[in-house]
């Protein structure tokens, strides 16, 4: 198996104004959470991927649990293109683990 | 395919959230989601494990090895139920053909005498040692009858360490070994649990006492790598940076079916091979795994 590392993004925008919108974006976010997503920012939720052809099942399993209204997008890039981000304001907080490493000592 | 192993060395509490692995300890609390998790190592007793985690793990097929006061793998969580047709294949494997087990026995010891041979040649020993181990290679029977397996250990470590070396005192490269094979030896146990097979009932070890006697048939071919790690590293104490290091032996890459593969993975594919060699008494299914050293 080869490990061709990759990242997977959510980005979406969900209806907020009735109560049953409220409920399809909860439903959805505990989705993607429960699929190994995590926040990098509020709508825009990340996934560490092993390699193209795990991206390609996430990415089915993401369409399984898409809400019926709103706009949902899914970009895949790869490790290195992500590891590129440069953040400009704020820190990035995160207890999810997303390093590529095969070996973790908690 | 999993890909993580994580190792608990501090006092935290796990816990099942959302399909992750959640560990709280004093400062830091850090998630992994279960689809990454290979192996969960619980390297010391002031962990607390909540039940929905273990059921979670148990169900996602995760290993988990739980260690002793002092850090020594005691116990693990094998599934009651790895596959949908279990009691399908505990059938097949009471009847395994006798005949086929002997054939494949001597086959293993083959692969086995013939990795030690390539430590020794890797590792610049002494040429006497390689020469014996070639002229027991060229004389295994069936069902290795003649006992060259107890013979090439015997010649190997001498070879390997020294003519002093005895496998079984209490020295620190004894330990280090113990501890290896104990790892690769559970790996073995739940790939042959995922297979759906019982690991008690062995083609070759069949000891009242080991409750591992089939991992322990297929895991001969693989000690080879451990012993290269253990030599290589010349260990003077075996603590917890020396188990570490040993423990790095499930990510080594080796080949099978010529292709590159980490160990664990490399260690599932041979062993569902053997199934399939077993079930349909075919040797040529059998996907040995190779290791450059």
């Amino acid at each position: 198996m080869s490990y061709r590392y990759m990242r997977i993004i959510v980005f979406f925008d969900l209806p907020t104004t009735t109560s049953s919108d409220l409920k399809e974006y909860r439903k959805f976010r505990k989705e993607i959470i429960r699929l190994g997503f995590f926040m990098m920012q509020e709508s825009v939720y990340v996934r560490l991927a092993l390699n193209a052809s795990v991206e390609r099942s996430i990415i089915e399993k993401v369409k399984k649990v898409k809400p019926p209204k709103g706009l949902v997008q899914v970009l895949s890039v790869t490790e290195k293109q992500f590891a590129n981000i440069q953040t400009l304001v704020g820190e990035v907080e995160n207890e999810t683990l997303d390093t590529d490493d095969r070996m973790v000592i908690l | 395919m999993t890909w993580r192993t994580v190792h608990i060395t501090k006092r935290s509490k796990l816990d099942l959230r959302m399909n992750h692995l959640v560990v709280r300890s004093k400062d830091h609390t850090t998630r992994i989601h279960l689809s990454e998790v290979g192996l969960l190592m619980i390297e010391t007793t002031q962990v607390s494990v909540t039940t929905a985690l273990l059921s979670e793990l148990s169900k996602q097929k995760i290993r988990v090895v739980i260690c002793d006061e002092k850090h020594n793998p005691i116990s693990e969580l094998l599934p009651y139920h790895g596959c949908h047709d279990c009691s399908k294949k505990i059938i097949t494997q009471f009847n395994w053909d006798d005949g086929f087990m002997k054939a494949l026995w001597s086959n293993i010891i083959f692969q086995k005498i013939f990795n030690q041979r390539q430590v020794l040649i890797a590792k610049k020993c002494d040429k006497y040692y390689i020469d014996l181990l070639s002229s027991y290679l060229s004389d295994i029977a069936l069902d290795d009858k003649t006992n060259r397996e107890g013979l090439s250990a015997k010649v190997y470590f001498a070879g390997l360490f020294s003519n002093e070396f005895i496998r079984g005192d209490e020295t620190v490269t004894n330990a280090a070994l113990d501890y290896g094979y104990q790892i690769i030896l559970s790996c073995f146990n739940r790939e042959i649990k995922i297979c759906g097979y019982l690991t008690e009932l062995g083609i070759h070890h069949k000891s009242q006492h080991n409750p591992f006697n089939l991992s322990s048939d297929l895991m001969e071919p693989v000690r080879p790598i451990v012993d290269v790690i253990v030599y290589d590293n010349k260990f003077g104490a075996f603590g917890k940076e020396e188990k570490r290091i040993v423990q790095s032996v499930l990510h080594k890459d080796v080949f099978v079916n010529n292709k590159r593969q980490v160990l664990t993975n490399a260690i599932s594919i041979y062993t569902k091979s053997i199934m399939d060699a077993l079930l349909y008494k075919d040797l040529t299914k059998i996907k040995w795994i190779q290791y450059e050293l």
